[in-house]
């Protein structure tokens, strides 16, 4: 008999190996009851959620990229064809006064007569004010036009023949001098010296004409306003906010049944109300698949039994990312903006780990490795996405942003390349005005 | 018997028919290991059970490889299952120590075969096996019988290298002890 003092181990090998358990009647029937039925599935339901997932995903990025892009740049202005604090209306109000008040007829019923295109008149408007701050105006009753051919040459012949109310052209100052109405008298126009100034005659006369008649008086009686510059949406200036989100990681292959997640701060410097530089620190759970054609063995093949091939691996890590992205504002308004983000991640890899499944001899087999060594990794994602932010009452905003992170360089063990598809979410505080 | 692969392909088609057959033929060999970790022979039948009703479940999942070799992935992948629920099992008991014998018949006689007395001898020592202590059986087990390091124990475990190493040197000393009683026993008997 063995010595089992001497060689236990090989001893209970052996037993283990032909040692001969009593074998009862077979089970399966019970074990037929808890399977699911003997019917072929038709497909993968991995490959059914990767579908969804992508769906989802390219849905979200078409209805941030679409629809608030479109409300700002195509929709109408909101208080109808003619915005009243506009310089130009105020002008061509002017200019149907005038008409008042030199009882021409003709202009009136030649400006009511005429079809009008009413829809090219605020193009001209946003036009001149984009471009210019001081819009220029040339006296009112100038038109070459046509519509107006008689008396309208005859007040001309007027104005430029040394009558003391038109004996200068009619010039306006600034768009930011106030315009008081009841100055709003031929004599008083011509009081206003600021000769580089003035408006094209088409302009003005498009706009008269656009007005209703009958309402040009109480219009005219309820313009006091300043006009004040537009106001841009974002000042310059830092800013600091908190985000989180969730993701899909893999290496050429997204893992869909298990969710990454990041959350941490962000920060930057917005340089104009277009572009910013922000970063951030973000503590961020990876989960992820491979296969092994990916994993690089150069640091776990001593851990390894010699002729192991690692087939596939199933992982996840936990690391800190700094980002650095730029942002760029592709829509910008009071409430809303739609931006760009373009950036670098690097990252401070703080555990790791792996559950592989292997292959020696034929024999298939799983192995789990855990590693906890820091390691970091310079830019190693490149960031894109794209985002909206809501602004807030109070000047901050929420913040919305699916993303995709493409890998530059192999992170881990087995420097794989590992990509991302996410979406964050998170709450901005910009500098107070 | 038809081809393995053929069989896998039918298992992985989710035919009950094919499952059958792979019950037949694997029930032993699951049920030998299941025995090593589970001390009664009632649990330990359910374990084979729980774990071929995972196996056939999970069957999509089994990748095909060269045909001389799908055997031995397919016997690698059921023995990894058994030996998870087998330990899964333990924890629901809460590792907690065993009461009663093993009977007899948990065994197969083994009358008029040529190495009858190497049987029973084995059948003892996995005895010997099955009475220690639930934490240093399935240590002993792992380690020694079926191929496991110490990192991949502690990380079934949920503990660490040092406790690992820990059981598996007292599961040595008490199966000495043991094994030591078994043979003067048998000493005593033979005079």
């Amino acid at each position: 008999m063995q010595d089992p003092d001497n060689n236990i181990d090989d001893l209970l090998r052996k037993a283990a190996e032909h040692y001969r358990p009593a074998l009862g009647e077979s089970d399966w029937d019970k074990i037929a009851a808890g399977l699911s039925p003997g019917i072929p599935q038709p497909a993968r339901s991995s490959d059914f959620k990767r579908k969804i997932t992508y769906s989802t995903i390219l849905v979200i990025l078409f209805l941030f990229a679409g629809s608030p892009y479109r409300v700002t740049f195509f929709s109408p202005p909101k208080n109808g064809i003619i915005n009243k604090d506009n310089y130009l209306y105020q002008h061509a109000v002017a200019a149907k006064k005038l008409q008042s008040d030199t009882k021409n007829n003709f202009a009136d019923s030649a400006i009511r007569n005429t079809p009008q295109q009413i829809n090219t008149v605020p193009v001209f408007i946003a036009k001149n004010n984009e471009k210019e701050n001081r819009i220029k105006a040339t006296p009112v009753m100038y038109s070459s036009d046509g519509l107006l051919p008689k008396r309208i040459e005859q007040l001309n012949n007027l104005i430029t023949s040394g009558n003391t109310q038109f004996s200068s052209p009619v010039y306006t100052d600034s768009v930011t001098k106030p315009f008081v109405n009841e100055s709003l008298s031929t004599t008083k126009l011509a009081d206003s010296k600021t000769p580089d100034t003035f408006f094209s005659n088409d302009t003005v006369f498009n706009i008269a004409k656009a007005l209703p008649t009958d309402t040009l008086e109480k219009k005219l009686e309820k313009n006091t306003g300043t006009i004040a510059p537009k106001k841009k949406v974002l000042q310059k200036g830092f800013y600091m906010g908190a985000v989180a989100g969730i993701e899909f990681d893999g290496v050429k292959r997204l893992d869909v049944d298990r969710v990454g997640y990041k959350i941490g701060i962000v920060g930057g410097y917005q340089f104009n109300h277009r572009i910013s530089l922000e970063t951030g620190l973000l503590y961020n759970k990876k989960n992820y698949n491979a296969d092994g054609k990916y994993f690089n063995m150069e640091k776990v093949s001593g851990a390894m039994p010699a002729g192991m091939q690692v087939l596939s691996l199933k992982g996840n890590c936990s690391e800190y990312e700094m980002p650095v992205n730029f942002i760029y504002r592709i829509a910008n308004s009071k409430t809303k903006n739609i931006y760009l983000s373009v950036g670098a991640s690097s990252y401070l890899l703080s555990k790791e780990s792996n559950l592989y499944n292997t292959i020696l001899d034929g024999n298939q087999k799983e192995m789990a490795g855990t590693y906890q060594k820091s390691a970091g990794y310079f830019a190693a994602t490149a960031n894109l996405g794209i985002g909206y932010e809501s602004k807030l009452n109070n000047g901050n905003a929420l913040r919305i942003e699916p993303y995709l992170q493409l890998p530059l360089k192999g992170i881990g063990v087995g420097k794989l390349n590992v990509m991302s598809v996410g979406v964050h979410a998170g709450y901005l505080l910009f500098p107070k005005k | 018997m038809e081809g393995i692969t053929h069989i896998i392909k039918g298992c992985i088609a989710k035919d009950h028919k094919y499952q059958k057959i792979v019950y037949e033929q694997y029930r032993g060999f699951a049920f030998k290991m299941a025995f090593r970790y589970i001390y009664g022979y009632d649990k330990a039948t359910d374990v084979v059970n729980d774990s071929f009703v995972k196996v056939f479940n999970h069957f999509d999942s089994f990748r095909l490889n060269a045909p001389e070799d799908n055997e031995k992935v397919l016997m690698g992948w059921l023995k990894k299952i058994v030996i998870n629920t087998a330990i899964d099992q333990l924890r629901r008991d809460q590792m907690l120590p065993e009461i009663g014998g093993i009977p007899e018949s948990a065994f197969e006689a083994a009358d008029n075969h040529y190495n009858a007395d190497k049987i029973i001898l084995y059948n003892d020592l996995i005895s010997i096996v099955k009475q220690l202590p639930p934490h240093y059986r399935i240590v002993f087990n792992l380690y020694v019988i079926d191929g496991y390091s110490h990192a991949e124990i502690a990380d079934i475990m949920d503990t660490t290298i040092g406790t690992s190493k820990s059981h598996l040197s007292r599961a040595r000393v008490l199966l000495q002890k043991e094994i030591r009683k078994m043979e003067e026993k048998s000493y005593a008997g033979s005079r």
